[in-house]
């Protein structure tokens, strides 16, 4: 394969896979202190609208990020309070949100539909950047994949490093005892589910702000859900989800550049649409097949509510 | 309790709602337009609803009308139709290939309601079919890119391969190599019709895989917005509307879809009672179809020669699939001479040689 | 339906998750809740089709209106104690 084209496949990848990571992180963090948010979509779809209204208004993708994580944050703030404080069912309140989210975004968007914004350029990493081939794919990119990087790290030193980390994983896994010790089952809760809902908005933001970059209603197409599903097939480990997203983003574009090369392929058309979802799957659950591993790994109480007082 | 106290009072908000819509004074023709996509700012959807706005501006006070829009093709595609049959609406547009079942059952029980659908091919009593020949738009439009293109290779994305949908790539690679013979185009399929992420990946591919001027048959303007925003150089074509707000700078041209004549001639006929549900697939003879003023860039001698193929379109003497037309496997798929039937057009189930991808199956 | 298109059971699969919950897992509960979905459903294209209004704003109102059933639900399972 020309050298060329397989740089321009990888860096398509890593674009395409970005929203996805950085969404998907925010709800592992959710789902490891055991809230279930199943309005990712509608998350994304408000961190993306606003977002984009923000960079449009302000003419700056910083501002527009901003908002992003902001509104992703109050909308999960409501979340919280229905689901810990109210304590109602966390799968129907997270497709309520869905519904409410995309529905919203759609509605406010309205005004803004189709303008663009200018594209920001890619960033490039001093000395990094010039490194043979690798130099160019992974060192010349959007300023979006290096944010994703830079969250994931941080993720992954939160959840396995530190000591809040610890405890988000401890009131993921039995509530009770962490309450019995005197923690804040709910407090941290409640910052789970801000944190995972503030990276929906990023991620759907970075979607309208770098990757379209343009709103229009239903421009989130999904990516809320799969991210969710990404969470599960990655056993709600960072660097899986990582591996998932690139994974996903990777053949989606492989079969886009397939289709357009003109290679004669007997593969119908609407299969190739789907080889993304099944790799994905077939790939992630392979590699954690043992059962053990996926019942160690999920956390025990996730959507299930807490009550302080049992 | 609680849950049907919800009930009630969401029923009474309703009913409240529908009382007050009523109470209003009574035009002589009421219609309702559904809609398959949000209404955006382009696309499909929007050309329709401009073809409704010139309904209303034509025929002011003596006609009343509304939309739905967003209305998958579905269970809900057929409440709403029915919905509006059964509201006293004497007239129901449905613009949508696969509202196409919908409307044939309901006008089947609303016999005094017309229905008009667009796209499809099945008609009744009171159940009329009209399509515009978007592929005399795709002509032209391969014609200008024909002549823009450096690099010989055009990029085409599209949402699903249906006959209209392959009419068009088809009538934009002949358009492409009447001027350019070495022209090739590549198809990609996003396998929907509006996905903006999508599309744009997928306009970017082509790019990346040498394409310097990309159109699409999807619904939003995610494609040309892709030209705009890439660094290489890159021509956008335009779908359904004038997309070059969107992309000022890169965009040659598009087809245009023009519902308002058509819509004020037929509201006209039922309002004086001459109306007989007619079939329509009309092109540039009957208005409804045109193509976007071309960019700055197009040369002068280009223009000139749109203009004459268009008045040829216009007094019918052109027809973009005259024969000899090959397909991609060489076999003569159109005799010299000879021009392709409708039925053979709404069938079409082939590449014309000069696309370089493989046809779905 | 009477034909086979790719977006047969659009939606529907999350409305029926969503009944399931409000019915609280039981029979007569899911029938309920199913038969207040389709009125929320319903209510929505009304309002689009009398009023013009996009669906977008029709979905607002649904889910607010699911909201606001769900956080009343802890009102239906406790009883409000102030505390002197």
């Amino acid at each position: 394969m020309d050298s060329n084209l397989a740089q321009e496949i990888l860096s398509a990848t890593l674009l395409a896979g970005t929203p996805l990571i950085i969404a998907a992180l925010g709800l592992l963090i959710n789902e490891r202190a055991g809230v279930l948010n199943l309005g990712a979509e509608g998350m994304m779809s408000l961190g993306a609208v606003y977002g984009f209204i923000a960079a449009f208004s302000f003419s700056s993708p910083v501002h527009g990020l901003l908002a992003g994580l902001v509104v992703g944050g109050i909308t999960a703030v409501g979340f919280a309070f229905l689901t810990i404080t109210l304590q109602a069912n966390q799968v129907a309140s997270g497709l309520a949100l869905a519904i409410f989210g995309v529905g919203l975004a759609g509605f406010a968007g309205k005004p803004y539909e189709s303008r663009s914004l200018p594209a920001v350029a890619d960033w490039h990493i001093p000395f990094l950047a010039d490194l043979p081939w690798v130099g160019v794919v992974l060192f010349q990119q959007q300023p979006m994949v290096y944010l994703s990087w830079v969250l994931f790290g941080l993720v992954w030193w939160f959840l396995y490093r530190s000591r809040s980390g610890l405890l988000l994983r401890a009131v993921g896994e039995d509530p009770g005892a962490a309450h019995a010790i005197g923690r804040s089952v709910y407090g941290v809760r409640y910052l789970a589910v801000i944190f995972g809902g503030a990276l929906c908005g990023l991620g759907g933001a970075c979607l309208s702000i770098f990757y379209a970059p343009m709103w229009v209603e239903g421009l989130i197409a999904g990516r809320g859900w799969i991210a969710l599903a990404l969470v599960v097939f990655a056993t709600w480990r960072p660097f899986r989800v990582l591996l998932g997203a690139y994974l996903f983003g990777g053949v989606l574009i492989a079969q886009l550049f397939l289709q357009g090369s003109g290679i004669k392929v007997t593969v119908p058309a609407q299969l190739l649409s789907a080889l993304p979802y099944l790799a994905t799957i077939v790939v992630l659950v392979l590699i954690s097949r043992d059962p053990r591993l996926i019942r160690q790994h999920s956390p025990a109480s996730l959507g299930r509510p807490f009550r302080a007082d049992e | 309790m609680t849950l049907r106290l919800k009930g009630a009072a969401v029923a009474a908000t309703v009913a409240l709602g529908l009382g007050i819509m009523t109470a209003q004074a009574e035009p002589e023709l009421k219609i309702g337009f559904v809609y398959v996509s949000p209404l955006g700012e382009a696309g499909w959807s929007y050309q329709h609803d401009l073809g409704r706005q010139a309904l209303e501006e034509a025929l002011g006070d003596r006609i009343q009308t509304s939309y739905v829009d967003n209305v998958s093709e579905g269970a809900d595609a057929e409440r709403v139709i029915r919905e509006f049959a059964a509201t006293g609406h004497e007239v129901v547009i449905a613009t949508s290939f696969g509202f196409m079942n919908y409307v044939e059952r309901v006008s089947q029980d609303f016999p005094d309601v017309q229905f008009l659908h667009a796209t499809g091919y099945k008609d009744g009593p009171n159940f009329a079919n009209y399509n515009a020949r978007f592929y005399e738009g795709r002509y032209l439009a391969g014609v200008v890119a024909g002549h823009m293109s450096e690099t010989n290779t055009l990029g085409y994305v599209a949402a699903f391969p249906i006959p209209e949908v392959v009419q068009g790539i088809n009538a934009f690679t002949l358009g492409a190599r009447s001027v350019n013979p070495e022209i090739a185009v590549r198809v990609i399929w996003t396998n929907s019709w509006y996905d903006p992420g999508r599309e744009r990946e997928a306009a970017n591919t082509l790019l990346a895989q040498g394409a310097d001027v990309v159109t699409h048959h999807t619904d939003s303007t995610a494609v040309v917005q892709a030209a705009e925003d890439s660094t290489r150089t890159a021509w956008g074509v335009g779908y359904h509307s004038d997309m070059s707000q969107f992309a000022p700078q890169t965009h040659l041209t598009a087809t245009t879809h023009h519902w308002g004549d058509y819509y004020v001639q037929t509201i006209e006929a039922i309002l004086n009672g001459d109306y007989v549900p007619t079939n329509l697939w009309g092109g540039h003879a009957e208005g409804m179809i045109d193509i976007a003023p071309l960019n700055e860039a197009v040369p002068a001698a280009v223009q000139a020669e749109i203009e004459q193929i268009q008045s040829a379109m216009r007094d019918g003497s052109f027809h973009p699939f005259t024969g000899p037309v090959v397909n991609q496997a060489g076999v003569s798929v159109i005799e010299a001479g000879e021009v392709m039937s409708d039925a053979d057009l709404n069938q079409m189930n082939f590449y014309v040689e000069g696309v370089a991808s493989e046809f779905p199956n | 339906m009477g034909q086979l298109t790719d977006k047969v059971a659009l939606g529907y699969g999350f409305a029926a998750i969503i009944v399931a919950f409000l019915g609280r897992l039981h029979p007569v509960g899911v029938l309920l809740a199913s038969l207040l979905m389709a009125l929320l459903f319903l209510g929505g294209e009304q309002v689009q089709q009398h009023m013009n209004l996009p669906k977008s704003i029709s979905m607002v109102f649904q889910g607010l209106l699911l909201f606001y059933l769900l956080g009343a639900d802890l009102l239906v399972n406790y009883r409000l104690k102030w505390n002197g």
